[in-house]
């Protein structure tokens, strides 16, 4: 997981394949990242991410819970097929602006 | 191809142990020659199944074991089975309704079931209160050729 932050604009770099032992570590280092700031926008690039399950939709949505009270915007970008489906399948792409890559 | 190859797999029901169990998974079907997509799908299902077992079979304090069972049925299906002998689930109808959880809201998107479901070409929960579950899960390779 790297960051990157150009004024109020976040952008997350998550790689590999996030399931429920990755998901816990990834909401650990979120809270540490997001202790003294809140983007405006925050932009997720999942172009590394090569298999995720539901423990990572969980994930996603618990940053938006976060995010969207207080205003924050929240994408996610370079998303995989494969994990594409998964977010359709659990109505992911009905909150967050998605966008999808080749395989 | 010997349609009555199987594998046998125990772990404990530690969440750095779903990686290994999907990986291990994969690997045993990459000889009925899947797509990537077919392979991503199995190990997907397989990565739910376990993480059930990890998150709501046993207490914290006290992991017990996640037995993985995988087989070659003729046809060139898998049959892949994750076994706990964990607290067992209540009611299975309702287990596997989308977006039903008893973890923590923030942490489980209560679609473990559905995403199994949508991957696999069938799904069999047998789970008895006190006794455990097990999780039947087949893929027919090569369907959609």
């Amino acid at each position: 997981m790297q960051m990157q932050q150009e004024g109020e604009r976040m952008v997350i770099t998550l790689t590999g394949e996030i399931d429920h032992h990755a998901a816990a570590y990834l909401r650990g280092r979120y809270q540490l990242l997001m202790h003294c700031q809140t983007p405006r926008q925050l932009i997720i690039d999942m172009q590394g991410v090569t298999l995720m399950d539901s423990s990572g939709i969980g994930l996603l949505i618990g940053w938006y819970r976060k995010l969207e009270p207080v205003g924050g915007k929240m994408m996610l970008q370079g998303v995989r097929p494969q994990v594409a489906r998964v977010m359709h399948i659990s109505g992911l792409d009905q909150i967050l602006d998605i966008q999808e890559v080749a395989g | 191809m010997n349609t009555a190859n199987d594998m046998m797999l125990e772990v404990p029901a530690y969440s750095e142990n779903e990686s290994f169990v999907r990986a291990a998974v994969g690997a045993f079907a990459v000889r009925l020659n899947p797509t990537v997509e077919e392979l991503a799908d199995i190990k997907t299902a397989v990565s739910e199944a376990m993480t059930n077992a990890v998150v709501h079979a046993y207490p914290k304090e006290a992991p017990g074991r996640v037995i993985i069972r995988v087989r070659v049925l003729a046809g060139n299906v898998l049959c892949v089975e994750i076994e706990d002998n964990g607290c067992g689930i209540a009611d299975v109808e309702k287990a596997r309704t989308p977006f039903y959880t008893t973890g923590p809201v923030e942490e489980r998107a209560g679609m473990g079931f559905v995403v199994m479901e949508t991957f696999m070409d069938e799904v069999e929960v047998f789970s008895a209160e006190g006794r455990g579950t097990l999780v039947r899960m087949i893929r027919r390779i090569g369907a959609g050729e």
